[in-house]
Order: structure tokens, then C-alpha cells, then sequence
């Protein structure tokens, strides 16, 4: 093991007493407004899914640089007892590692790997019926010395950060009617807010805001209009009411404007011709007020989504200089094969360019609404079977993406491919029950690459440089102030990249396939790299790619260090 | 050849005469069990059955001597990763998954 630093140890024993003579407790665990909202100043702790309210996803860390990164070696691993995928961040917080699966959370002694306490949670044996693409679990929250998380049969719970027993847990929705939850939480001024995720078993999305001490609902804004709310005009008769929008993915939160930002799912049914009209506000992209989750703006990605282009990959906040001035922008990588910066105060798209071949739409027109191809069209108005690329899966899929803000790319791992797409017949038959209509069948590239990790300029959506994948990533990006990249693969190899040429200058096999997300951290002057392991999700499970067949399932967190002799 | 034989009186549509008269094509219950397959399996169990067989159970391996095992396993739930069906999928529509099933989803 690294031995610290003499002089943080005696600085950290220095802060120990002064706390004891000052009658506090020490390392309280009190995760504040400030503290969350000054995240990017304490890049030794991850307190945040996304690392920091931006969700860039960029750690400041310099320790590991492109010089040295070739050293880093295991420093710890630790099972996660779970055979089903680990999509999940790790949170990083006072010596102790977070992370959590469908099955349970963990605290973990970040210097030695050793489990401090796991929280297992019970559901009944028909939940995941209701679940489309994997059961997982895509992070927690933390929070004045709590942690928060959804669960699989869409409730929301809290369990006290140093011993790991449940305070409180708050039914969100009724599971058999189609809901779960697998998406992160995130508390923006003092407002603990969680999506859900249901959006192909006819379930109507929604944000919901708890207060974090008692989990007493604040209140609840759908994506989806009832009667006598804007919008609620774009959908045909009574459809609205299991129209989709599920809000799965993650959010993020500018403190200064104080919007908390999110992207909404498909629209439901995925057969648009039975819905015909924009179906606000599935496919998009929206801003609510955490206080009262007054939805302040909502800009729609994909009107009338006939695609499953779900909008809910993570929104990246950034301050982007956009001819000359700087600008508060959101960036975002649609599955619509639309790069988007919006600007983040009022919705208004500013730029937006395809980053993988798109054909389902010609361009985007004056006011950032996308051109129906014509086969678009043929699709919504026959049912017809067309050629239609991105497929189903997306341009990109749910895992969020980096941004460096000193090489000023964004850093995705992106789905390549297109589908062959027919209508077929479709009702809600009962409640939690598939709500599709669509047939398919998936073409991939000629080359064979199903994905690749693409460096892109955000500006332009131009990729510049990329490293292809037979077998496409669902795994989570990184980078960092050393000028890398972090990503895993499917196969199990986790890699660092130079961030500004894309060269693989490192990779390690983790034993099973990566589809989570990595965090950077720094403890006793050492700074860590930590990432889930553990094949699943949806590309494994419904793809049809025996490649995988090589690659075994079970659930483990890596943590790495450079090798000190 | 006894196993093509039942393969193909599974794959194909049986034709039933109607109270009419009239001759209609019924799906065979391997058709029935595809559908059902493709609806409420696929998501996990892959298109045509088609699996790694890591993260879930590659189905065409299941043993064809085992239908009970297979009944109990959709109606209750099986290890870490497959639902319970009880109450959604009949017994009736349990049948047409075994039949779907014995065809390695190649109907």
C-alpha cells in the first residue's frame, strides 16, 4: 500500500483534534449547498453523479499525466455480488468509495478496498418485468450525511451515510404499472429530485422533488401535458397518458441560474404513426426550478419521435466562447444523431450538427426543427418499412460523455449503425405491459465498427480523432487535467487515452465487460482512478452478439493508482 | 429425425375449419409462442433467441426434456436476473413459449 504523506497525516490529525475540542464530529459527513455547488474546487471528492453540477465529468487531478500513466496498476478490487451489470458512479467522499448496482449499495474503505457496510434491497420477484434494457442502477446522491438512490421498483430511499441503515424510503410510483427507477438523483438547492424510467411499458414521465431529510414529496412536474397544459394539444385524444418522455437518464444543475436541467425519453408508443404530432415534451431537453419544479423551458430534440430517440443522456453544462463572447451553454449528444449547445438560460438551441451518419432527417431548419427525410415520412404515414439510421439504439446511448474544458472537446462513446423499421398493430392493453408497435431489424457499418470513442467539437459536431470498437461502448467517459481519457469497453479492457490525439497509452483487463462509469479522486496526496466492471445492460442482452459469449457477467469495482517502488 | 418431424408440425400454421365452414389458418402454438417470445422475452432472451448466454440464459440450450423446469422457471423466476410471469402469462401461453422454445428460434 502507498504510504501518505507525513505531512497530511499530521495535517489531518491537527484537523481531527481541533474538531473534538470544538465538540463536532469529526468528518461529519455534512455534504452542504455549498459544498455540492463547489465541487470543482475539491477535486479529491466526488460527491456528484457527473462529479460536479456541470457534469463534465473533467477531474482536475494532474497526478496521472500522459507521462506517467503507463504505472497505473490495481490498487484494490472488491465484488459488487451481481451478475447483471454495473452502470453505476462511485461518489468519493471522507476516505469512504459509494456505489451502488440494483441490488444494493456499498461503502467501501477507499484506502484498502474493504466493504465498511452494504444496504441490500428487497423487490418482488415480478419487478423486473417492467424493466426494458438491464437491471441496474446508474448512481447515487449524497447529502447532508445521507445517500440517496432509486430502486428497481421505483422507490426512492436514504440510507445514513456512516452506518448504512435506512432512514427513510418513499414509494414514487406504483411499479406494475409499468415504472422503475434507474436513474441517479441529484439534490439542487436543498431539493432532492429523481427521474424515473418506464418508457416502453406505457408509463407517463415525470420529475419528482423530495425534501431530503423526511422524503415527503415536494412536488412532481411531468414531461408529459395533461388537459389544459401547453402541449398537451400535440398529442391525439387520450394518448398522453402513456405517452413516454420517462426521464432516466441524469441531470445537472447551474446554482447560478438555478436550473436543474434533464432530458426527457422517447415518446411512447415508439410507433409514431399512431401518435401523429409533436408529442411535447418527450425527446427533449428541459430546465425546471428545483424549488418548485416549475419547468421554466423545454427545447424538443425530436418532435413527433418516431425513433425511441430518448434525449436523456446527461447534459453537460459548459461556458463555451461562441463568436467572441462567452456564452452559458448545454451541450448534448441526442440519439438522434444531433450534437446540440443550447443556450442553458433560455433553451435556445445555438448550434446543432450531426456527429454520426443521420438519414432520418435532411438538416435542421431555422429554428433548429429537424427535416423529415422522406423516408421519414413514408415510415409515419404507411407504417411501410424503411432504411432509417441512427438505429433505435441511437447515435449515442444513455452513458454520458466528458468535457475538457483546456482541449475544449467533448469525449462520447458513440453507437454506429441503422435499422430497417416498420409499423406494426399497437394498443395499452394493461397496465405494465410492453407499449411498442414497432418491427425492426439492425444494419451495422460495412467496416464492422458498431461504435467508436470520438473526440468532438462541440461547435461543429466534426469528430476529431476516434478510436473504433468491433463491439460497441455503453460505458461512461472521463477526462482529466493530465490530458487524458478514460473510458472502458465492452470486452473488459479498461484504457487512458491522450485526450488530445486520441493514442491509447494504457489499458488494463478488468475480468468482466465495462458499461459504468469511472471517477478520479485523491486521498493522502495519491490520486485514484476507480471503475465499475460487469457486463449487461441493454447491447448484451438484446443485440443478438455472440461476441459476448467470451466475456463472463459478474459485478466488481477497480481502483488504480501509479506504481510507487 | 424425430425432433426435425415435431419442428416442423410446430412451425407450421394449422388449418382449422370454422363453425362457418370456412377454412382459416390458426398460428401453431409455436407461433403464438414467438409472438409472446417476441413481446414480453426478447428484451433479455435476444432477437430469434439469439444470446451470449452470459449476463442472461442462452434459450436454445435448454434442455428439450425439461419442460418443467422451463414452466416453473417463467412462472416463478429463476437466479439473480429472470422475472416471475405469474399473472401475466397463462398457463395456456406458457405452452406456446415451450413450443417457441423447442424450435432454437429458428421458426
Amino acid at each position: 500500500m502507498i504510504a501518505p504523506p507525513v505531512r497530511l497525516v499530521r495535517a489531518a490529525a491537527s484537523a481531527l483534534a481541533l474538531a473534538a475540542l470544538l465538540g463536532a464530529a469529526p468528518t461529519s459527513h455534512a455534504q452542504t449547498t455549498a459544498q455540492l455547488a463547489n465541487a470543482t474546487r475539491t477535486p479529491g471528492d466526488v460527491l456528484i453523479n457527473g462529479f460536479a453540477y456541470d457534469a463534465q465529468r473533467y477531474s482536475r487531478l494532474t497526478q496521472v499525466n500522459r507521462a506517467n500513466v503507463k504505472r497505473l496498476v490495481p490498487v484494490w478490487n472488491i465484488s459488487l455480488n451481481n451478475n447483471l451489470g454495473e452502470e453505476s458512479q462511485a461518489l468519493a467522499w471522507a476516505g469512504s468509495i459509494y456505489i451502488t448496482n440494483h441490488r444494493a449499495t456499498y461503502a467501501i474503505d477507499a484506502r484498502t478496498g474493504r466493504m465498511r457496510w452494504k444496504n441490500d434491497l428487497e423487490f418482488d420477484a415480478e419487478v423486473p418485468r417492467v424493466v426494458c434494457c438491464g437491471q441496474v442502477n446508474r448512481g447515487a446522491a449524497i447529502y447532508e450525511g445521507r445517500l440517496y438512490r432509486g430502486t428497481l421498483d421505483a422507490h426512492v430511499q436514504a440510507i445514513d451515510i456512516q452506518t448504512g441503515r435506512e432512514l427513510w424510503k418513499t414509494k414514487i410510483i406504483e411499479w406494475r404499472d409499468g415504472y422503475s427507477i434507474t436513474g441517479a438523483p441529484m439534490v439542487a438547492n436543498g431539493v432532492l429530485i429523481s427521474g424515473m424510467s418506464g418508457g416502453e411499458y406505457g408509463t407517463r414521465g415525470f420529475l419528482v422533488g423530495l425534501d431530503p431529510a423526511t422524503g415527503r414529496e415536494l412536488w412532481r412536474t411531468h414531461t408529459i401535458p395533461g388537459p389544459g397544459e401547453p402541449g398537451n394539444e400535440t398529442w391525439p385524444g387520450e394518448l398522453w397518458k402513456h405517452g413516454g418522455g420517462a426521464t432516466w437518464g441524469a441531470g445537472a444543475y447551474d446554482p447560478q441560474l438555478d436550473l436543474a436541467y434533464w432530458g426527457t425519453g422517447n415518446a411512447g408508443p415508439w410507433n409514431g404513426g399512431v401518435r401523429k404530432g409533436d408529442n411535447k415534451h418527450a425527446a427533449s431537453t428541459i430546465a425546471i426550478r428545483p424549488k418548485t419544479g416549475e419547468m421554466v423551458w423545454a427545447y424538443q430534440n425530436t418532435p413527433g419521435d418516431p425513433f425511441d430517440f430518448d434525449s436523456i443522456s446527461q447534459p453537460v453544462l459548459g461556458d463555451l466562447v461562441i463568436e467572441g463572447k462567452p456564452r452559458k451553454t448545454l451541450m448534448h449528444a441526442d440519439k438522434n444523431g444531433y450534437f446540440y449547445v443550447l443556450d442553458r438560460a433560455t433553451g435556445k438551441p445555438i448550434v446543432a450538427n450531426p456527429f454520426v451518419k443521420v438519414t432520418w432527417a435532411t438538416g435542421l431548419d431555422e429554428n433548429f426543427r429537424p427535416i423529415w427525410a422522406e423516408s421519414t415520412r413514408k415510415l409515419i404515414e404507411t407504417g411501410a418499412e424503411v432504411e432509417s439510421w441512427p438505429a433505435i439504439t441511437g447515435g449515442k446511448n444513455w452513458n454520458p460523455m466528458a468535457y475538457n474544458p483546456e482541449t475544449r472537446l467533448i469525449y462520447a462513446n458513440t453507437q454506429e449503425g441503422g435499422m430497417l423499421i416498420r409499423h406494426t398493430p399497437v394498443d395499452y392493453k394493461q397496465q405494465g405491459s410492453r407499449y411498442i408497435g414497432v418491427a425492426l431489424k439492425r444494419l451495422w457499418p460495412e467496416d464492422g465498427n458498431r461504435g467508436a470513442l470520438r473526440a468532438i467539437d462541440p461547435l461543429t459536431g466534426k469528430t476529431r480523432w476516434k478510436v473504433p470498437y468491433a463491439v460497441p461502448s455503453y460505458a461512461t467517459t472521463m477526462t482529466t487535467a493530465g490530458k487524458l481519457v478514460f473510458s472502458g469497453d465492452m470486452m473488459g479492457e479498461f484504457s487512458a487515452y491522450d485526450a488530445e490525439q486520441g493514442k491509447k497509452l494504457w489499458s488494463f483487463q478488468t475480468g468482466s465487460g465495462i458499461i459504468g462509469q469511472p471517477i478520479s479522486w485523491e486521498l493522502d496526496g495519491v490520486q485514484y482512478i476507480t471503475v465499475p466492471s460487469g457486463l449487461g445492460g441493454v447491447y448484451v442482452l438484446n443485440s443478438g452478439d455472440e461476441r459476448l459469449s467470451t466475456v463472463p457477467a459478474g459485478g466488481s469495482l477497480w481502483t488504480f493508482a501509479l506504481f510507487r517502488k | 429425425m424425430k425432433n426435425a418431424s415435431i419442428l416442423f408440425l410446430l412451425a407450421t400454421s394449422i388449418m382449422v375449419t370454422s363453425e362457418a365452414g370456412a377454412q382459416v389458418a390458426r398460428p401453431s402454438s409455436a407461433q403464438q409462442g414467438r409472438d409472446l417470445y417476441e413481446t414480453n422475452c426478447l428484451t433479455c432472451h435476444g432477437p430469434d433467441m439469439i444470446n451470449p448466454g452470459t449476463v442472461s440464459y442462452d434459450l436454445r440450450k435448454f434442455p428439450v426434456d425439461a419442460k418443467a423446469r422451463f414452466v416453473n422457471s417463467v412462472t416463478n423466476g429463476k437466479g439473480q436476473g429472470m422475472p416471475a410471469w405469474r399473472g401475466v402469462v397463462s398457463p395456456e401461453e406458457v405452452d406456446h413459449l415451450w413450443a417457441y422454445v423447442l424450435t432454437r428460434g429458428k421458426l
